[in-house]
């Protein structure tokens, strides 16, 4: 294999996702407050997005998506 | 006025002015004050250099009439800039046939935007040798650096894509990034580490493979590292935190690197110092040339930008400069 510290970079991107991906939400993530529900509309004057908003965001998409592709290409 | 892509050619004293005026990289602006057109004259110093961009997003660069347009052609050397050939006019035309204006105007804003930079990428190949021993000198000493470290937003020009910002190219402004120091500090690294493995009487061709592939795996990795670091701290649409812009500053390293890899081994103490001494100045460079960079332009947007926010930033590219990235370069060199 010629790509040798790529393909060990693919491999280590892809568990990362895949660690984030299979964060279950209401047994890990609603309980240290960052399931969906924390993720609400900001009060007046509060900061519009924060680190932790954005955590929850990029978390949510990434399921969305890793569950859209398994759902169209294995399982459909 | 109807523009003759050939003039230069009857007039030799313009040409050769040009080209002086080039190698100086400074004599522009006189230069300019010769050719009689009011339209250039108002645009200045700065617009000089919208001709030479054949990816930005000016609409006048892809129609054919259009690209006869006075302002463009004549300042400057007649092979700088492809969109005056006819050669390149005929093909144009051709593949506005072919593929249609429409599709071919949304094709370049695609490619502009997942190049995540308001300009095209040719932008960040504007550079001139001064500047690239600017660059040198900036990265390698960093403390004498007494002027600041903001670039200059180009305000002559007007802004190509409506996003209000537009910086001076990398030739007029020592703190705009370039992407022509990373491409060619990657070459030159993996070049220079192949020949001392061959001095050394272990050269193996698959060297330039594998040194090349986990050269970029670390630099993705790096790359990653800063982008998901500003995109979770900072809410700015600074162009700054835009990919092409962190591949410009995460590819700086090779400098350091590549001098690196010339310390003595010997007396250990010297690699040591030299090498630690390098991390600290490409650190501070990193540092100040980010930070200075990425809170620029919200100031008229958002009224003003969090202190905490800020703070956060310091923190985080703190360690990322200092920390991490004596870590990443003490594993790729």
């Amino acid at each position: 294999m010629v790509l040798f510290g790529l393909g060990k970079l693919f491999y280590v991107i892809l568990l990362l996702i895949n660690a984030v991906a299979v964060l279950s939400e209401e047994r890990f993530l609603g309980r240290i407050g960052f399931g969906k529900s924390a993720n609400e509309a900001p009060a007046f004057g509060q900061e519009e997005s924060t680190a932790k908003s954005k955590v929850i965001k990029l978390i949510g998409a990434v399921q969305t998506l890793l569950r859209i592709i398994i759902y169209e290409l294995i399982l459909g | 006025m109807s523009y003759n892509p050939y003039a230069y050619t009857g007039n030799a004293n313009e040409v050769v002015t040009d080209r002086f005026a080039h190698s100086n990289g400074q004599g522009q602006a006189q230069n300019q004050g010769q050719i009689p057109i009011p339209q250039q004259q108002q645009r200045g110093f700065n617009g000089a250099n919208t001709g030479y961009n054949p990816m930005g997003g000016q609409p006048q660069a892809q129609q054919l009439p259009q690209a006869q347009q006075p302002g463009q052609g004549q300042q400057g050397f007649p092979f700088q800039d492809p969109r005056n050939t006819m050669a390149f006019q005929i093909g144009q035309s051709a593949f506005n046939n072919f593929i249609g204006q429409d599709n071919f105007n949304q094709f370049q804003e695609n490619v502009n935007k997942v190049a995540g930079s308001p300009y095209g990428l040719s932008h960040y190949f504007q550079v001139s040798t001064i500047y690239v021993l600017n660059k040198i000198k900036q990265i390698l000493f960093p403390f004498v650096n007494t002027n600041n470290w903001q670039r200059i937003i180009d305000s002559n020009s007007s802004s190509a894509n409506g996003n209000g910002i537009n910086y001076l190219p990398p030739m007029e402004d020592v703190n705009s990034p370039d992407l022509y120091i990373p491409i060619m500090g990657l070459v030159t690294y993996i070049l220079i580490w192949n020949t001392q493995q061959g001095l050394q009487g272990s050269f193996n061709p698959e060297n330039l493979y594998y040194k090349l592939s986990s050269i970029l795996a670390f630099v993705g990795l790096d790359l990653f590292i800063l982008k998901l670091g500003l995109y979770l701290l900072v809410n700015t649409n600074s162009p700054t935190t835009s990919i092409t812009e962190l591949v410009c500053y995460v590819g700086y390293k090779f400098i350091p690197l590549t001098l690196a890899l010339f310390f003595p081994l010997q007396p250990l103490w010297i690699s040591m110092l030299g090498k630690i001494y390098l991390f600290i100045a490409f650190g501070v460079f990193l540092l100040r040339s980010v930070k200075f960079n990425l809170f620029n332009n919200s100031n008229d947007e958002m009224g003003s930008v969090n202190k905490s926010t800020v703070k956060k930033c310091n923190y985080f590219l703190f360690v990322y400069g200092f920390v991490w990235q004596s870590i990443l370069m003490w594993l790729m060199g």
